[in-house]
């Protein structure tokens, strides 16, 4: 490994980018090496021993748009990550998802050509065929046969080109994204009360404030750089005070002063009934609301039935505990309310959204250091798809369906076919497609099939489908297996263009590495396609970086402090400005000079700050709030409510974290949480496999009770897909209700049965090939490293396929003749090893070939003889093979750790408890004594609540 | 006292074990023997030898000279056509009466031939006597392809008869495997493989549905799947029936599926009367080995005396060449005990499958199957038998890279333990008869009757031969370094052979 190192010493460089999972938008050092000729991948810690320096681009290596592109016998690999230090997101941390960015680009199952039906095709077949049937479709019914659905994880000049093609040339605004289903009520809400869709807060805000309320956010595992920012203010200003109001006791509230574990969807109930609060304790500010703002007196009334007993009955929270709130509420000026998807995936979230900025709006706490209703979004440039206008009731820049604002569209696009009315959204869209309006249908980025609501019927939607294109980096997705033409996207370090994260700041993503196979930018996939469409001229983008300079100037176009968004500053970036573009916060209206911004994070005034808003009238709105109880509710049939959400270690569908064996330890299944009472009630205990299904479909997961859950509530993570589980993709089961101003599904409030489901014999199989086709009622799969290093707990990963092997855990409810199994799939020039346990009922099974561990099999009659710890995987590159290890299960990496709390050092449950037992009484010294929690600091919530517990248990 | 009357219905061999049991007191009995076949007693474990050149003398284990020497009466080709209880008699189908006051019952078995529509047809064969392998041996003289339905022990022995008299051969099996009671699946699948390497066509999961008269061949086989074969001639080797007619028809207990039902004395519903051997039927099996059968006999002798006997069941272990194939299986073969562990190995590349099963401590051996490789099979056996503690982590045993096991060598084994499980012979009576001169295997197998069985046992028998017949041995018998010494040497012995054939 030295010599590697050395040799290569001087081929390694350090570039910025921004990381591309949630909204935080963090700035991220890649470590860049590159390999000559066809170089084995290499995997090191970050400390190892190369000379790194920070390179800025310059315009001249950006010819074709990837600055790092170098000669074609060279190979770039991205080898160590860290936090920027001067970003002004996280000022150099990374959470455990972030840090583990290089350990998940392996390429082993990446889309890598283009394809048609079925077939390989040449990009010019691929994008012809895409131009002549969208092109055919739109002539022959009309322009809204046709749709796009996009995604947050494109970047600003992918959606920019994408919008424009759809609503200026092709005519229609049948443009959606996947946003739709993560801040689609944030955006009604801040435009419903501003006028614009404007976030007016920075992360700033949540460190100056005196009091945050953190409403529907588990910010410790789906935002955890901020959450770690929150931790850092409040241990050095303790005054500071943290209430949660979640129906679940997340992680999030380890941090909390009070957590309110209110009724689902009972949010605007709180609200109005603080609003009702502050005015009767006269804590209102009547000069700000005259001043600044309309209609205070109607959402004043709707208010008044919430006082404090009525709400307290409402929202189920104790008297005194709501009366703390409403006073700590009353008597801190400086108050942030953060708020999340626990507000937006509601029938009625844009009304919780406006609730909680009246009460900002009444006290004047808005524009103001510290203070302000913070939207913050899931996905990396859900924010830009807003800039650019890619939502289908949106149309371009913060731009709406107005007269003038499509002729002002018009004009500047010369756009032939201006879409003139609001597209389809999400829900609508897949609806369309499943009854025949709409024919054509081009998916970007993004897997519906799994993430929408009613998944089932959107699979059966695109099967009907006359024509489904899909462009995605991965191979196999569950949306992918679905389309006719497949087109492959460069992912994250191959990309290259900008994205804006929850404060509203514009970050660059530069590409890396070389793209994988023949993949292509999004941006370029698209305008090729437009020109093949017949507008040439229009799409005739050379680099993202002129794409960027036409959305600055729309941006700034006929905008005299009319619209929010203006990043006019921008539009005369160079290229080599753009490639270095330091990390700056919208409203940008002059350029930005060299030393501007970047040491403070600040780059533009506090919007706001004038009270002057987006409105016709420049006044914000106060909107009546009408607080409901979620649409759907529970029923003898349908008796528990589903919650669903993010687990602490995946991101999304796992494409990306679920290479990471690391990531995949924390939580490696679909999980639904139950508490012990509605367990016992169904007869159930941890590990025990349920159905669970609502009127909508079902799907399976293992029973975990845990008392974080309120009794008659469960929750299911949302990351598992068809390719990854048999049963737990979430979206089959939650039900298409969603808001009417929004389009937002409300995710968050499914009323289901739970039944357990009958399992005879539990099981592992550990194999280096992907298995589509076990033989098995239920299985999860995970990727495990069989790197040594890796299991270790350095930062290497399974960055390609010669260090990785796929898990899967199933269940069966009769036996399989395993070695059958294997030897119809293998043949029978195997060695095979078994091991037989009779009086505990288990048994396993190693099958070698050509001196390599094929696959290992251990099964049972209970999952109490699982191997649990992941880390089993190095078994296979094991020299020799250790059978007997193997087989009577003596290896030490077999030992079980317990369940994993600490990603970045591998530390297990047992380990910390065995710590505490020992002594260990602080999360500080659980950190001196195992170093868990002192990485990226994302299990510290975690290690918290274990000692709590342990400590009350002893007590 | 008068000498008892005993009459031994049956000459096979557990039937000629009786008489031999029965002969060593001369004084006590009056026996009488009654064969069905038309010769004396033969070694109907090694009958395939007879292809082999063995001729009926070879294989004989007694003859009509001897018996009379030692004033036994042996009627042959006259089988007893029925018992009188009330009168304690015999009657053979010529019409001879014969007194007694024991009756013995070993009538053994006969092929179960399944109940398929042309069964009856010419060349179709069974494989039991020396009468069936001659007509078998006059069958294959003029044909191509023949066909064994059944792949058990004795169908594979027939399927390498007929390989080796130039055959194309072929095994039809119902079952999913070959050889389903002694081999777990994986050594059966082991054994398949081998036995098609060599040329032998085996079908499995194959029911015959009928048999007709071929036009390529002289039969066509049609089975339930739909496929078909033709062939020249059938052997049914499906299983053994117990030959209970006789006790069925004199009012004996039978079993529901056939046997005759005797208690642990081996004593039939009959007081007077005894059925030992596979005519049998003891808790409800029938235990088709010869090494039960002689136990059996034992046991029956032995109640005749008045002594106290009681069969308890007995190894049904057994180690054979199939096809030149060495398959080996010892005591819970299938691991089926509810406490117990297993350890398996399937080597493709070396055509080895071991595997053991083990009390759930891992401290016992409980059984064992070996295919490819018996070389541990005695080693193994005695474990068995003797309750002997196996090494820590056992699994060792049967993986790669595990060292081999000397824990049980012979010379280290206590005088209890049972060297001949068939002949139930101890290490101790074969210590003594060394120790009084037996020099040869010869000598010690005609003096202590180990090893005439199955002959599972013939190595370990050497091992102790040249263990205590070395000099060393005078010194200290039985230190295990001196027998790991001779074992060594013997081990060494056999590699020389191999050698020399492979040269």
């Amino acid at each position: 490994m030295d010599i590697i190192a050395q040799s290569q010493e001087d081929k390694a460089s350090t570039v910025r980018t921004t990381c591309p999972y949630c909204g935080v938008g963090c700035g991220v050092d890649a470590t860049v090496r590159a390999q000559t000729g066809s170089g084995s991948s290499l995997t090191t810690a970050p400390e190892s021993n190369t000379d790194i320096r920070s390179v800025r681009m310059d315009s001249s290596a950006s010819a074709d748009s990837s600055a790092l592109r170098t000669a074609q016998d060279n190979t770039n690999t991205v080898c160590a990550v860290r936090g920027t230090d001067f970003h002004p997101a996280n000022f150099g941390r990374l959470c455990v998802k972030g840090a583990s960015l290089h350990e998940t680009l392996a390429k082993h199952d990446r889309l890598l050509h283009p394809q048609v039906d079925g077939e390989r095709v040449t990009w010019d077949h691929a994008l012809t065929t895409v131009a002549d049937r969208f092109k055919a479709i739109a002539d022959e019914d009309g322009p809204d046969s046709v749709a796009f659905y996009l995604s947050g994880q494109l970047l600003t000049e992918d959606y920019y080109v994408a919008n424009k093609l759809m609503k200026g040339y092709v005519g229609t605004a049948n443009v959606d994204t996947n946003s739709r289903l993560c801040m689609a009520s944030a955006v009604a809400g801040y435009k419903r009360a501003f006028g614009a869709d404007v976030v007016p807060c920075d992360y700033g805000d949540l460190e100056s404030c005196d009091l945050l309320i953190m409403v529907g956010s588990n910010a410790a595992w789906t935002h955890p750089v901020l959450y770690q920012r929150i931790v850092a203010a409040k241990e050095s200003r303790p005054e500071m005070r943290v209430v949660v109001i979640d129906p679940r006791r997340t992680a999030t509230c380890e941090l909390a002063d009070l957590h309110l574990q209110v009724a689902p969807g009972t949010d605007a109930a709180l609200f109005n009934g603080l609003l009702n609060f502050l005015h009767q304790s006269n804590a209102c500010d009547p000069k700000y609301i005259d001043a600044h703002t309309e209609g205070f007196d109607a959402a004043l009334a709707a208010a008044a039935p919430w006082t404090p007993a009525v709400v307290a009955e409402f929202c189920e929270v104790a008297d005194r505990d709501l009366l703390t709130f409403l006073n700590w509420a009353k008597d801190t000026e400086k108050m942030v309310s953060f708020y999340s998807q626990g507000i937006n995936q509601s029938s009625t979230g844009t009304d919780k959204c406006n609730a909680i900025i009246n009460v900002h709006l009444a006290t004047g706490r808005i524009g103001k250091v510290g203070m302000g209703p913070f939207s913050i979004t899931g996905q990396p440039n859900a924010m830009g798809g807003r800039e650019v206008g890619g939502l289908a009731n949106q149309l371009a820049a913060h731009m709406g369906f107005e007269t003038d604002d499509i002729d002002r569209v018009r004009r500047f696009w010369d756009a032939p076919h201006m879409a003139e009315k609001p597209g389809l959204l999400a829900v609508d869209l897949f609806e369309a497609i499943h009854d025949g309006r709409v024919k054509a249908v081009w998916i970007m980025a993004t897997n519906p099939v799994v993430s929408l609501p009613q998944a089932d019927r959107v699979q059966e939607a695109l099967e009907k489908c006359e024509f489904v294109v899909v462009s995605d980096c991965i191979a196999q997705t569950d949306t992918a297996r679905l389309a006719d033409v497949l087109l492959p996207a460069r992912g994250w370090s191959e990309k290259q263009g900008t994205v804006t994260n929850s404060e509203r700041c514009i970050s660059l993503q530069p590409a890396l590495v070389e793209p994988a196979g023949e993949a292509q930018d999004d941006w370029w996939i698209v305008c090729e396609v437009a020109k093949r469409m017949g507008w040439s001229s229009a799409f005739d983008y050379r680099s993202a970086h002129e794409i960027f300079l036409e959305h600055a100037r729309l941006s700034a176009f006929e905008n005299p402090d009319t619209r929010a968004f203006n990043i006019g500053g921008l539009a005369d970036l160079t290229e080599a400005q753009y490639l270095n573009l330091d990390p700056i916060q919208w409203p940008v209206h002059t350029a930005p000079t060299s030393d501007s911004g970047a040491e403070t994070g600040r780059t533009c005034a506090r919007l706001f700050s004038d009270g002057l808003f987006y409105t016709a009238n420049r006044r914000a709105r106060f909107l009546s709030i009408e607080a409901q109880r979620p649409s759907a509710t529970v029923s003898a049939r349908y008796p528990y409510l589903l919650n669903t959400g993010r687990i602490r270690d995946q991101w999304h569908t796992m494409t990306r974290t679920g290479k990471a064996e690391r990531l995949s330890q924390h939580i490696d299944a679909p999980q639904l949480s139950i508490c012990k009472r509605d367990a016992m009630r169904l007869g159930v205990a941890d590990g025990d496999l349920l159905k669970i299904s609502s009127s909508a479909g079902a799907v399976k997961a293992l029973t975990c009770v845990d008392n974080t859950v309120r009794p008659g509530e469960v929750f299911l993570p949302m990351h598992w897909t068809g390719e990854n589980s048999s049963g737990g993709r979430m979206g089959v089961v939650v039900t298409p209700e969603r808001d009417p101003y929004s389009g937002q599904p409300e995710s968050k409030q499914t009323p289901v049965r739970i039944e357990p489901v009958e399992i005879s014999s539990w099981g592992v199989v550990l194999c280096r090939e992907a298995i589509a086709d076990l033989p098995a009622q239920y299985w999860v799969r995970n990727i495990v490293s069989v790197d040594a290093g890796a299991a270790q707990g350095s930062q290497a990963g399974a960055a390609d396929l010669a260090h990785a092997a796929h898990r899967y855990e199933f269940g069966l409810d009769q036996e399989i003749d395993w070695v059958q199994w294997v030897e119809d799939r293998w043949g029978q020039d195997l060695q095979v090893a078994q091991f037989i346990d009779n009086a505990n009922g288990c048994r396993r099974l190693a099958v070698v070939a050509d001196d390599q561990l094929l696959v290992f099999i251990s099964w049972g009659d209970s999952r109490q003889h699982l191997p649990n710890a992941m880390s089993f995987g190095p078994l296979l590159a094991e020299r020799p093979i250790n059978l007997m290890g193997l087989l009577a299960a003596k290896a030490p990496s077999l030992q079980d750790r317990g369940r994993l709390v600490c990603s970045c050092f591998k530390i297990g449950e047992r380990q910390i408890r065995a710590a505490i037992v020992e002594g260990a009484d602080t999360v500080e010294a659980l950190g001196d004594e195992l170093r868990c929690g002192t990485n990226c600091g994302s299990c510290k919530s975690e290690l918290a609540a274990i000692l709590r517990e342990m400590c009350q248990e002893t007590a | 006292m008068d000498a008892q009357q005993v009459v031994v219905v049956g000459n096979g061999m557990v039937g000629h074990r009786c008489v031999e049991l029965l002969a060593t007191t001369p004084a006590d009995f009056k026996i009488t023997v009654v064969g069905g076949e038309p010769r004396p007693a033969y070694d109907r474990v090694h009958l395939s030898e007879f292809f082999a050149g063995r001729t009926c003398e070879d294989l004989a284990l007694a003859t009509e000279a001897g018996y009379t020497k030692l004033g036994i009466r042996s009627v042959y080709g006259d089988p007893v056509a029925a018992i009188e209880p009330q009168s304690k008699t015999v009657t053979t189908g010529s019409g001879l009466v014969l007194g007694y006051d024991s009756l013995i019952l070993a009538t053994g078995s006969y092929p179960f031939v399944p109940p398929i529509p042309g069964n009856d047809s010419a060349h179709c064969l069974t494989y039991r006597t020396i009468e069936d392998l001659e007509q078998i041996k006059a069958s294959a003289a003029a044909a191509r392809v023949g066909v064994v339905v059944g792949g058990g022990l004795l169908g594979l022995e027939c399927a390498n008869a007929l390989h080796n008299l130039g055959l194309e051969t072929h095994v039809v099996e119902f079952a999913p495997g070959l050889m389903g009671v002694q081999l777990d699946s994986s050594g059966s699948k082991m054994l398949r493989r081998q036995i098609e390497g060599l040329g032998v066509r085996v079908h499995t999961q194959k029911a015959t549905k009928s048999i007709m008269a071929g036009d390529k061949r002289r039969l066509h086989m049609e089975f339930a799947d739909g496929e078909s074969l033709d062939t020249d001639m059938i052997v049914f080797s499906a299983g053994i029936r117990p030959h209970d007619q006789l006790a069925r028809d004199s009012g004996l207990a039978v079993g529901e599926r056939g046997g005759i039902v005797v208690d642990d004395q081996c004593r039939t519903s009959d007081p007077h009367i005894f059925a030992v051997g596979e005519c049998a039927l003891w808790q409800g099996r029938i235990l088709g080995l010869v090494s039960p059968g002689y136990k059996m006999a034992e046991t029956a002798v032995a109640a005749i005396r008045g002594a106290p006997a009681c069969f308890t069941g007995a190894d049904m272990s057994t180690k054979l060449k199939l096809l030149g194939v060495q398959v080996g299986s010892i005591g819970d073969a299938h691991g089926r005990a509810k406490q117990s562990m297993s350890f398996s190995f399937s080597d493709p590349t070396r055509q080895v499958y071991k595997s053991i099963c083990t009390s759930a401590d891992g401290e016992r051996l409980l059984g064992a199957v070996l295919v490819g490789d018996t070389d541990d099979y005695d080693t193994l056996l005695q474990c068995h038998l003797n309750q002997l503690p196996l090494p820590a982590s056992p699994e060792q045993l049967v993986l790669p890279g595990g060292v081999s096991y000397v824990q049980s060598d012979p010379g280290a084994l206590p005088d209890t333990a049972m060297i001949c499980s068939c002949n139930s012979v101890t290490k101790g009576s074969i210590h003594d008869a060394i120790k009084s001169g037996c020099k040869t295997l010869d000598a010690l197998k005609a003096t202590t009757k180990a090893g005439t069985g199955c002959g599972g046992c013939t190595q370990t028998l050497e091992v102790l031969l040249a263990s205590l017949n070395s000099p060393a041995d005078q010194l200290s018998e039985h230190t295990l370094e001196c027998s790991e010494i001779a074992l060594s040497k013997t081990r060494a012995g056999s590699l020389e052979k191999a050698l020399e054939k492979t040269g």
